[in-house]
């Protein structure tokens, strides 16, 4: 096929082709935009600006509740409330993100004051049995993690909830772990409730200007002065300064731990938060702070290295470090290491005879951890193309089956891949599919 | 009432070019954030419009990118494999899902990103060289070479899709390894 006729059918294959946006939606959004006052310099965030007295407002009450609860919590008076219930991300294991290994969940040193007083905000490290380590955050009582019954969370009881070490009931953030069993992990996150309960029943972010979820009432979006900027991570033994700037002005705190943990903690107004030179909108996660969604301009070293985040080139990774002691996971098997005969075969299912595919393979390679899965990936000229990943554990020798469905006649091919992935993938998603265990193909009549 | 000239000039650049920044954001990132990085990309434009010389459409789509680019970067790590098929920068939408398409997407899958993104500025958002140049920040001679040799992989890699395509299974004997992963 010539490039030009390649041009051709990739013009007609456009997805978008035939979209037109609603112009209604065009106007409020039009509407919303200019009612934002604008900042000739081109570095102030128009909504903080646009809302800042309310937002004074709402912190000084905001301020004086926390005074209030940080006062009864010094006399022992803040009660404690019922401990938040594990979300079952971690409740099998030997399989998805495993369950949490004993004895690895530690809170870290740092202690954080919150913008409007309160009680500080802490950090919690554990690893799982399949390879990876998890961060959670949370407010800090007693040597415990836990979270505030306020913002909608627990009913408003205004109690202190402690988070189950292992239940990741908080919105824990979880990477891959290091090829020596260490994590290597920063996050950027926005829209956190001060309460810090990120799961259901808290209040929710505001969206952009022109943005609503459909159903949700007004009550239950998070009001300004409820929402944090929640910016941390651990670096490794080596890190020795993390320099940022915020509000014009340049910070520098000293990791804590061998796990080199910081915490920085801001108000936040619950939009997309563009501070000039990065933009906070949800939560990122990455080996290292990323100089467009962090406020982190560089990390100093042990051995004199300094890592200049700003040196970064935008959407890429060039002049990214390595932090120091960061070892990566490497893949280095081949196909012919992996490779193993296919069984495929049409099968009829109960009831009405409906039909499938029976793919079946026996694993020669174990699968421990939660970075490795085997993939069966049918191609997309078949009439049904389906990926399923095993996101378990897998011993040599296993059989691996897996029932694809078979709902229309003709010819279903595929392949099967042992798909490998570094710790953690980051910042920019590619997808290595691994080593080839082998391809099928089968007719459905 | 006065209405100050810089909000009627941003008025006629948002309507000249809202559509072709909303259908840049659909084909980049999955529907529910659409509405999201299209607002996220005009209020940054309202802030900076007095950055703009020349025609308007690529410094809007530059900024696009650069919001498409964040919100991607901030969607879950550990995702299944069709999501992260899904996750390239063409939402599942009927039309691009449907059979016919397969074969283009897995072959614009398995590009760089640059390759790709050169192809799709040109073939989907109906940029010329020097438009498409001034997205990606580089020079139109530089993009003109990029864009020439994205089209030869291109046309590569849907030849090998169609090799991948008819071939069988590949069985082999043994076991001979117990290592883990």
């Amino acid at each position: 096929m010539s490039t030009d006729a390649v041009m051709t059918r990739l013009a007609a294959a456009d997805p978008a082709r035939d979209i037109v946006p609603d112009r209604d939606g065009a106007e409020a959004l039009l509407e919303l935009v200019l009612s934002s006052p604008r900042d000739r310099s081109g570095h102030q965030v128009p909504v903080a600006g646009r809302r800042r007295r309310g937002l004074v407002v709402a912190v000084a009450l905001s301020l004086a509740l926390a005074l209030a609860a940080a006062a009864l919590a010094a006399v022992g008076v803040i009660r404690l409330g019922s401990p938040a219930r594990p979300s079952g991300a971690l409740a099998n294991p030997r399989q998805g993100l495993g369950a949490l290994r004993p004895g690895t969940a530690r809170l870290l040193g740092v202690a954080v004051a919150d913008p409007a007083g309160g009680l500080a905000w802490g950090m919690r490290l554990l690893g799982t049995t399949r390879g990876v380590g998890c961060l959670e955050v949370g407010r800090l009582l007693d040597g415990r993690l836990g979270v505030l019954g306020r913002d909608g969370a627990f009913g408003n009881d205004g109690r202190f909830h402690e988070l189950p070490p292992g239940g990741l009931s908080g919105g824990g953030q979880c990477a891959n772990l290091d090829a020596n069993g260490r994590l290597f992990y920063t996050v950027s996150a926005a829209n956190v409730p001060a309460s810090g309960w990120q799961g259901q029943g808290g209040c929710t972010a505001p969206l952009p200007p022109g943005g609503r979820i459909v159903g949700l009432p007004a009550s239950r979006y998070c009001r300004a002065g409820e929402l944090r900027e929640l910016v941390y991570g651990v670096l490794g033994p080596d890190a020795t300064g993390v320099t940022y700037t915020l509000g014009g002005r340049q910070h520098t705190i000293k990791p804590v731990g061998p796990e080199g943990a910081y915490l920085i903690v801001t108000a936040h107004s619950g939009l997309p938060t563009d501070h000039g030179r990065y933009t906070l909108a949800g939560a990122i996660g990455s080996i290292m702070p990323l100089p467009w969604s962090s406020p982190i301009t560089s990390i100093a070293y042990r051995d004199g290295m300094r890592c200049l985040i700003d040196a970064t080139k935008p959407g890429t990774l060039k002049g990214q470090c390595t932090p120091p002691g960061y070892r990566p996971v490497t893949a280095r098997l081949s196909d012919s290491q992996v490779v193993s005969p296919i069984d495929v075969r049409v099968v009829a299912m109960t009831p009405a005879g409906r039909r499938a595919i029976r793919v079946s393979f026996t694993a020669r390679i174990a699968v421990r951890k939660a970075g490795s899965s085997y993939e069966v990936a049918e191609n997309t000229s078949s009439p049904e193309a389906v990926f399923e990943a095993t996101q378990r554990n897998i011993n040599a020798g296993q059989t691996v089956t897996w029932l694809l469905p078979a709902p229309k006649p003709g010819v279903y091919s595929g392949k099967i891949v042992l798909g490998l992935s570094g710790a953690p993938p980051y910042p920019i998603y590619t997808y290595s599919p691994g080593p080839l265990v082998g391809r099928f193909s089968v007719r459905v009549r | 009432m006065v209405v100050s000239d810089e909000r009627l000039v941003f008025e006629g650049l948002f309507r000249a070019n809202h559509a072709a920044v909303y259908r840049y954001v659909v084909r980049r990132v999955e529907e529910a954030a659409v509405q999201d990085v299209v607002a996220e990309t005009f209020l940054v434009a309202w802030r900076r419009h007095e950055e703009i010389a020349g025609d308007p459409l690529p410094w809007l789509l530059g900024i696009a990118r650069r919001a498409c680019a964040n919100h991607l970067r901030g969607r879950e790590r550990r995702v299944a494999l069709g999501e992260r098929l899904a996750a390239q920068p063409c939402p599942a939408r009927s039309s691009w899902g449907s059979r016919e398409h397969g074969e283009l997407k897995r072959a614009l899958a398995a590009l760089g990103d640059a390759d790709r993104e050169a192809l799709l500025l040109v073939a989907w958002d109906g940029l010329s060289n020097r438009e498409a140049a001034k997205v990606v920040g580089c020079a139109t001679a530089t993009f003109a070479v990029r864009l020439h040799r994205a089209r030869g992989r291109l046309a590569g890699a849907l030849e090998r899709e169609r090799g991948d395509r008819t071939a069988g299974s590949t069985p082999a004997e043994g076991m001979a390894t117990s290592d883990v992963h």
